[in-house]
């Protein structure tokens, strides 16, 4: 199979996958979608159809535009789908990683519009690369969701803990953004 | 380098933040936690990315060469920091195709590590034309950022058109002085016998006829045809090119003149060129093997120049169109110019034969009665053409392109002798 379809296959069978299991999701009494009443699942379902509509099309046209809003609704659609409680609310950092997964394969895949005869070493390298971005990603995803159980709702020490968050993040992005000024 | 990036950036900017704001507006923790690998994964492609120091030098095997002949050009590229993924791709320009492998080539370049991109071109028509310069585009290893360039390259590739050969051209009404392969009317040294005539003093001892003399009991010699050379001048209308798929009139007349020239050299003749078009250009004939490239050189630079003056044959140099010359016009009869230009020449008695590459191949009909209409009046127009030519003695002939040129030549030849002989 041709290196564009088969990461364009792999990102929607992943979409898919996260689509199907956010609707099974769904069909717990706890989850957001059960307050629409017994049929709230199908609110998660029709989500996830919905991206996998538009991912479907970003890459058949293709196009990245559609890419962004179908991993948006995958999103919408595993937070109305989480149970309150439980497992699947404990991989919350996973599924992020997941999605960032789903994500790199379908650019990955437009990225092979432009691809000519390329060395196997590159995709190869590309694949190793993607790999561990997902899998720091998540670790480092993990660490807020380990500590979430433990943290209160609220409360002064919890909005000043997010401050103090928002003020490193901002300030990490203005230093990259700087380093990049200079380096490019 | 120009600096481009992928619209995957600003998604993975805007998913991370809306997982935050959503978090924050909603009280919602899971979903900062689902946006933060995006946000992670930002940050980590700003952290990494760096500028590729490239360096580049192209390589080609040979800068003259025939149509219908291969060139290999290669790059080699050089680069002082590691690039996951550099693409090497050939822009190939309208005249040549690619005949090698894919035009575009994907490679890990390590530091200190040069690597090396080859391709074929073919050449399909002759012209100067500019080496294409390759694509660099160097993409960061997440696939963020791409960086994109050219190789400068102020090469140029000089393709000649590949003569036919000629076993026979047409020949001049009149000599020159030089000797050639061309029979001379006129008596003097040569191989060719002429005639005898009594015996005067002065003539040469070894050319009496001593059978002759000794049954007439007086003096008599053999008489001979020098072989001279001829003037030549390929006159080329480069009013009009008519284009079809690729291929026009002015492609095979080029080649046209460039066999021509090839043959009446390789016979000692003087060749000269006239390009009449928008811009005049010309080359004063002269023999011998430098003036065959002087005159593939100037053809290869042959284009037609949109001009709405009307030019005769008065802008010409005189010492372009030697007395007694013969003029061998290539023409698609199109331009009124032209046409015109021609009768005046003729009008001053130089040898002119006329060879009209025919155009119709390359101008379909329309399929409405109107445009119908059009093709048959444009046919009559310029059947009436030709026979303004045939009225002056003018031998003109029809060459289809793709065609051997020796069929028509010859039946101009036929034709030339014809009205000769007509006028007399």
């Amino acid at each position: 199979m041709a290196p564009r379809l088969t990461t364009a296959t792999l990102a929607i069978l992943g979409a898919a996958a996260i689509g199907l299991l956010s609707t099974v999701a769904a069909t717990d009494h706890t989850s957001v979608a059960a307050a629409a009443g017994r049929s709230g699942w199908v609110i998660p379902g029709l989500l996830s159809l919905a991206a996998l509509a538009c991912l479907v099309l970003a890459l058949a046209i293709p196009t990245p535009g559609p890419i962004v809003l179908a991993l948006a609704l995958l999103g919408a659609a595993w937070l109305v789908g989480l149970p309150n409680a439980g497992l699947l609310r404990s991989l919350t950092a996973v599924a992020g990683g997941w999605l960032l997964a789903v994500a790199e394969l379908a650019y990955w895949s437009l990225d092979f519009r432009i691809a000519g005869a390329d060395q196997r070493t590159v995709h190869v390298r590309r694949a190793v690369t993607i790999a561990t971005l997902v899998v720091a990603s998540v670790v480092l995803s993990l660490v807020p969701e380990l500590d979430l159980a433990a943290t209160p709702t609220t409360g002064l020490v919890l909005t000043a803990i997010g401050l103090l968050g928002a003020a490193a993040l901002v300030g990490v992005a203005a230093s990259l953004a700087w380093r990049l000024r200079s380096a490019l | 380098m120009t600096l481009t990036t992928s619209p995957k950036l600003g998604a993975y900017a805007a998913l991370g933040a809306a997982g935050l704001l959503v978090a924050l507006i909603w009280g919602y923790p899971e979903a900062a936690v689902l946006g933060l690998p995006f946000i992670v994964a930002v940050l980590a492609a700003l952290a990494l990315v760096e500028r590729p120091q490239l360096q580049a030098s192209i390589e080609v095997d040979r800068e003259r060469l025939l149509e219908g002949d291969a060139v290999n050009l290669a790059v080699t590229v050089d680069s002082t920091t590691d690039v996951p993924w550099l693409q090497i791709a050939w822009p190939v320009p309208g005249s040549l195709v690619a005949t090698g492998r894919g035009d575009v080539l994907g490679v890990r370049l390590v530091a200190g590590a040069p690597v090396t991109a080859d391709t074929v071109l073919t050449t399909t028509r002759w012209g100067v034309v500019p080496l294409p310069s390759p694509l660099l585009r160097a993409h960061d290893g997440l696939g963020f950022f791409r960086f994109e360039g050219t190789v400068d390259c102020r090469k140029t590739l000089r393709i000649y058109p590949r003569p036919e050969t000629l076993r026979r051209a047409l020949s001049a009404a009149e000599t020159q002085i030089f000797s050639g392969n061309e029979l001379s009317k006129g008596r003097g040294d040569g191989i060719e016998f002429a005639d005898v005539r009594p015996y005067e003093a002065g003539d040469r001892p070894r050319h009496i006829n001593w059978r002759l003399s000794t049954r007439v009991g007086r003096l008599h010699i053999n008489e001979m045809h020098p072989e001279r050379n001829t003037d030549v001048v390929i006159f080329l209308d480069l009013h009009s090119d008519v284009r079809s798929s690729g291929e026009g009139t002015l492609d095979f007349a080029v080649r046209a003149a460039a066999s021509l020239a090839e043959h009446y050299l390789a016979r000692r003749d003087r060749v000269g060129v006239i390009g009449f078009g928008g811009v005049l250009r010309w080359l004063l004939p002269a023999m011998g093997a430098r003036q065959i490239y002087r005159i593939v050189d100037a053809l290869i630079d042959s284009e037609v120049v949109l001009s709405h003056v009307w030019r005769g044959i008065e802008i010409i140099p005189p010492r372009t169109l030697p007395p007694k010359s013969l003029i061998v016009a290539l023409t698609t009869l199109i331009d009124e110019r032209a046409v015109a230009a021609l009768l005046d020449l003729r009008a001053r008695h130089f040898d002119l034969a006329v060879v009209e590459v025919m155009a119709e191949p390359f101008a379909q009909p329309g399929s409405h009665d109107a445009a119908k209409l059009a093709g048959r009046l444009w046919h009559l127009d310029r059947a009436a053409t030709r026979l303004r030519y045939r009225r002056l003695g003018v031998p003109i002939v029809q060459w289809r392109p793709g065609e051997p040129l020796a069929g028509p030549l010859a039946e101009a030849q036929q034709l030339g002798r014809r009205n000769r002989w007509l006028h007399a």
